[in-house]
């Protein structure tokens, strides 16, 4: 009797105030231990070359981070979106100057200057960059919804910060800008943006992409042998027969699901690994195809599928304000889409490109950019108004 | 917004949709094929190398161990290693005895930008030296090299192996394939780089160690043999000699040697002619030795008795137009004299009343024209002409021993027939064929091929061979105290097909006892200087060797035992005792008929710590010498390099010292705890492999 009135004490108390998601959470703790473990077998190849042999240090470091990334979640989401909404232009013109820095300072790794290195801290501005992004573009969609049909005084000024922290991270870094482009161009779809600008915008942010392509031979090789032809003159055919190139990439990762299975061969078993290029950070998905088969290929996927269900239906659709609505939406599309588009690129359904899986793989940056998108969701999830309180 | 809310979380639902297709296409389309490579292109299989078998003599001592040797390769361009080169060299050129500039040279010369080798077969020691310089870029392969403890010793026998482990010549060669043993092989998991890295399950299948080679001969009389051989080589100026002993009643050869000799663990820097067994491989007109078949022939076809008289002239007579001659002329002598004293006259002579092919039929029977099938490789077959190709001089030449072509060893297997009472032998090396464990797998059985000749026939022709040492051409094989029987042979020898004038071959092939054959031995030396005649250059050889082996058997020295004076009295340098334990060093001075006195204790595990006189003072059999001895506890015995020694040697020698051994692995000691050089501990660790 006593428990039973316990527990319908704390559910009132919960319904008066809600606290912050906890399916969010739980899938968030899910993945970042998930991440562990698989990283733990992933980085044993490069930890023979970079630890000395030894890849708890790697490992280590990587707890390091996943730590740093649940602080970020915890402070992040313990703020009000609605001050931090406040300072979105400073703090995107703020990163935006980094993303220039990088240009000017940056330094060079694996072949895209994409770092900026502050002591021995080295980050990528460009993950900044996209929150920075979503935190205006969500100020700037709530305060123009009375006259976003107009495209010079409506979408215009959106689609302006779009292009130029697009352009800016593109120059280096296309995919992650592709990304964060289509996840912003959704975000104003949403955000009630005319479809014909949006469809205008996208044809515009094609263009840009094929000049980006045919400024870059590299680039351009792995879209040809993704589409397994020679579509672009600049390129070289010896590519092909690169053992570093994007052709063997996609195919390595291929045997990884293939050896997989539906089972997977077994937790730090995977064999891949030692042939694919950053296995702990770009081919995860596909380590853990490997590990832990179609299963826990599934279940990653479905963690996903949680966080974007709970993101758009729970902590978007009952947000107290557009700007709550926006954030939450535009933080849950980010995520996902990222690990979407990780996943796509491992089984070979989208070109090869560097993008980790949120919470998963091994890298600092995006762990810490995940934790604040995380953050930001949870923030909102705060003041979600519950079903029961609409109700009532 | 709701409804454009809905429409992209039904977009972003398809992405889960469609990779997990596309996964699934994976797997069932291109899946099998996939795998396939996924599996070839991390598998390697990498081979864990069989220890070659070692070779034993008849009492389990080593002739030929495997030890690890390091080769010394450099990268030269790794950093910091240009900075220590100069030093490097120098310190590289005192430890090998090369100069610098030879190794400067190499560096500059290099094939390969980043390897070259610079030195093989470092030793376990000089090893820990190049690696205590800390020179980067020093790379320092282990390998598994053939070590043949004794050197030289009956190097002809063991033969060597080439730089690849794979035997050469001798018995390395010819039981190559029980000696190698087969690889074993491991699959291991290899990342794209090529690094090779354990498989967790991977297939392991462990290499067949080759086998142990249990020989016939014998460590110490085959260090006699050799020791005579090369001294009578060196006494009579001869170009090069050999000599062969066997059990006449088994055929198991007891030692082998050839002089010039070489050394297995150097065969490249001795000349092919060194390497020669010129015991199996060369042939030639064996002369008064082959006598004896014609003898055996006559006798048992009746056409002489031994009592006949011949008329051996004026010492020559005229036979299809060609002149025979004799040393002496011996008259009117019986056809026993006649082979006493080497009567070419005489024995010709007598051959002539044989019907043709009878003589042929017998040299057949008795092995000359065919191999021995001796299991040695290289051996020859010699010649024996066919009767139809006889010419009108081949009976007579061929009853003294000319126009047929035979190898030491043939002769020698001939007359084991006669020590045996008419058996043909198959002369053999190898008693024993052992796995790693000790397992025996396969042990030589005493073949006799057929009955050449009537018991009655040798019974009747011994003590005419014996007679020939005791008062013929062969008095100075005489052994006092054992009754020997043999035959001497001077062949003039034939160069590029012709006889050169001065050039003969002298040989003597005898047995002993002549009542209980247990040894035949032939001595052959080509080209003696002192004198030609068999009699008088290759006797004494094997008078020396008799002598010297008969303390080996105990069953002849045991009927030597109540003579009253010792056989002539040769001075010898007396060997180095310091060291050795006390038992040992008494039996090795008592067997040259020493007299030991020992002052210290005389314990079991005695060693002796000083002689009087000093070694290789000469002494003759008799002369006293006085040994000091210590018990092992007051003696600081120091621990040995055990290192290159099979393991059961390695206990051996420390059981006898009272020290506990703990082993890790089987096969040779590859390291030792503690290091050599401390004194002796109480309990030792070795690793072996």
């Amino acid at each position: 009797m006593n428990r039973l009135r316990a527990t319908s004490r704390s559910r009132a108390s919960a319904k008066s105030k809600p606290s912050a998601d906890r399916y969010v959470q739980l899938v968030v703790v899910a993945l970042m231990a998930f991440g562990v473990v698989a990283v733990y077998s992933a980085v044993s190849f490069l930890a023979e070359t970079k630890a000395g042999g030894e890849p708890e240090r790697l490992l280590l470091r990587h707890l390091v981070r996943v730590l740093l990334a649940a602080g970020a979640i915890v402070v992040v989401s313990r703020m009000d979106y609605r001050r931090l909404a406040r300072w979105s232009k400073p703090l995107l013109l703020g990163s935006l100057g980094l993303l220039l820095l990088v240009q000017v300072a940056g330094v060079a790794f694996g072949g895209a200057t994409r770092w900026l290195r502050i002591g021995s801290v080295a980050f990528q501005p460009s993950d900044l960059a996209g929150v920075a992004l979503l935190l205006h573009l969500s100020v700037l969609l709530t305060r123009k919804q009375s006259y976003i049909n107009s495209f010079d005084r409506g979408f215009l000024p959106l689609l302006f910060w779009i292009l130029m922290t697009a352009v800016l991270i593109g120059i280096e870094n296309l995919s992650t800008a592709a990304l964060l482009t289509a996840s912003m161009l959704l975000l104003c779809f949403v955000g009630r943006v005319r479809v014909l600008h949006l469809a205008g915008s996208g044809l515009l942010g094609l263009l840009l992409a094929t000049l980006m392509l045919l400024t870059s031979p590299q680039r351009a090789a792995r879209v040809e042998a993704f589409l397994g032809t020679k579509i672009f003159p600049h390129t070289e055919a010896e590519a092909v027969f690169d053992p570093q190139n994007e052709g063997y990439q996609a195919r390595q990762a291929r045997i990884a699901f293939a050896m997989g299975g539906l089972t997977g061969v077994g937790p730090g078993k995977s064999v891949q690994r030692d042939f694919l290029p950053a296995p702990y950070n770009d081919f995860i998905f596909a380590i853990v195809a490997e590990e832990y088969g179609l299963i826990g290929a599934l279940l990653l996927l479905g963690a996903l599928l949680v966080l974007l269900f709970r993101g758009y239906l729970r902590i978007a659709r009952h947000a107290p304000e557009p700007l709550g609505f926006f954030l939450a939406f535009g933080a849950t599309t980010m995520l996902v889409l990222q690990g979407f588009v990780h996943a796509a690129v491992t089984c070979g359904l989208l070109p090869v490109t560097g993008l980790p899986f949120p919470f998963v793989s091994y890298g600092g940056t995006s762990l810490l950019t995940s934790g604040i998108l995380v953050g930001l969701l949870l923030s909102v999830s705060r003041r979600v108004q519950s079903p029961e309180t609409e109700r009532s | 917004m709701l409804t454009r809310l809905y429409v992209v979380l039904t977009l972003m639902v398809l992405w889960p949709l469609a990779i997990a297709g596309r996964m699934l296409w994976i797997y069932l389309g291109e899946g099998a094929a996939l795998r396939a490579e996924g599996r070839r292109q991390m598998r390697a299989v990498v081979e864990i190398p069989a220890m070659r078998g070692e070779i034993l003599d008849r009492a389990g001592r080593a002739l030929a161990v495997n030890t690890v040797r390091y080769d010394l390769a450099l990268d030269p361009e790794v950093e910091g290693f240009a900075a220590q080169a100069s030093a490097f060299f120098e310190r590289l050129a005192r430890l090998t005895g090369r100069s610098t500039a030879y190794f400067r040279r190499r560096v500059a010369r290099r094939a390969s930008p980043r390897y070259v080798v610079l030195w093989r077969g470092l030793t376990e020691a000089q090893k820990k030296v190049v690696e205590s310089w800390e020179v980067p870029g020093v790379i320092l392969e282990p390998r598994f090299s053939r070590w043949y403890p004794y050197g030289s010793l009956a190097a002809h026998v063991l033969g060597y192996v080439g730089a690849d482990g794979r035997g050469l010549a001798g018995l390395e060669l010819q039981y190559d394939r029980y000696l190698q043993g087969r690889p074993g092989r491991r699959v291991v998991q290899r990342d794209r780089r090529g690094v090779l890295k354990p498989m967790v399950g991977g297939e392991v299948v462990e290499p067949e160690h080759g086998q142990t080679l249990v020989l016939t001969l014998d460590l110490i009389r085959q260090t006699i043999l050799e020791e005579e051989l090369a001294r009578g080589v060196a006494e009579a100026g001869a170009r090069w000699g050999t000599a062969i002993a066997m059990d006449p009643r088994t055929g198991a050869v007891l030692a082998m040697a050839n002089v010039p000799t070489f050394d297995p663990n150097r065969p490249a820097v001795a000349p092919a002619e060194a390497r020669r067994n010129r015991a199996i491989t060369d042939r030639m007109e064996p002369g008064s030795t082959f006598k004896l078949i014609t003898a055996i022939a006559a006798l048992e076809q009746g056409v002489v008795t031994l009592d006949d008289t011949i008329d051996t002239g004026a010492g020559w007579a005229v036979f299809a137009g060609r002149t025979m001659r004799d040393v002496h002329a011996y008259g009117r002598i019986s056809f026993a004299e006649a082979l006493v004293h080497s009567s070419n006259v005489g024995i010709a002579k007598v051959a002539t009343r044989l019907k043709p092919g009878v003589l042929y039929q017998y040299a057949r029977n008795l092995g000359f024209g065919q191999p021995t099938m001796i299991d040695l490789p290289g051996e020859v077959s010699g010649t024996l002409k066919r009767p139809s190709r006889w010419s009108g001089t081949t009976l007579t030449s061929m009853s003294i021993g000319y126009e047929v072509d035979a190898t030491p060893l043939q002769i020698l297997t001939a007359y084991c027939a006669l020590a045996n009472g008419g058996l043909l032998v198959r002369p053999f090396v190898v008693a024993e064929r052992r796995s790693i464990t000790g397992e025996v797998l396969w042990r030589a059985r005493p073949d006799s091929i057929r009955r050449t000749f009537r018991r009655e026939t040798a019974r009747r022709l011994l003590p005419v061979f014996e007679r020939v040492v005791n008062e013929g051409t062969g008095k100075a094989a005489r052994v006092e105290g054992v009754p020997v029987a043999g035959k001497t042979g001077t062949a003039f020898k034939v160069v590029d097909g012709r006889y050169r004038p001065g050039a003969y071959r002298a040989s003597f092939v005898g047995f002993f006892p002549a009542d209980d054959p247990q040894v035949a031995l032939i001595v052959v030396l080509d080209e003696p200087r002192r004198s030609i005649y068999g009699g008088q250059v290759a006797a004494p050889i094997f008078r020396r060797i008799a002598e010297r082996w008969i303390g080996t058997f105990p069953k002849i020295a045991k009927r030597m035992a109540p003579r009253e004076e010792l056989p002539e009295q040769v001075a010898r340098p007396l060997p180095t005792l310091k060291g050795q334990p006390l038992a040992v060093a008494r039996a090795r001075l008592q067997a040259e008929g020493l007299r030991v006195r020992v002052a210290g204790p005389d314990g079991a595990l005695a060693f002796v710590t000083d002689q009087r006189p000093a070694p290789e003072t000469p002494v003759t059999p008799g002369d006293a010498v006085r040994l000091e001895a210590t018990p092992p506890d007051t003696l600081a015995r120091r621990m040995p390099d055990l290192r290159g020694l099979s393991a059961r040697q390695a206990i051996y020698w420390l059981a006898t010292f009272g020290v506990a051994v703990r082993v890790e692995g089987h096969g040779q000691v590859v390291a030792q705890w503690p290091d050599p050089g401390i004194p002796l501990p109480s309990e030792v660790y070795l690793r072996c492999r």
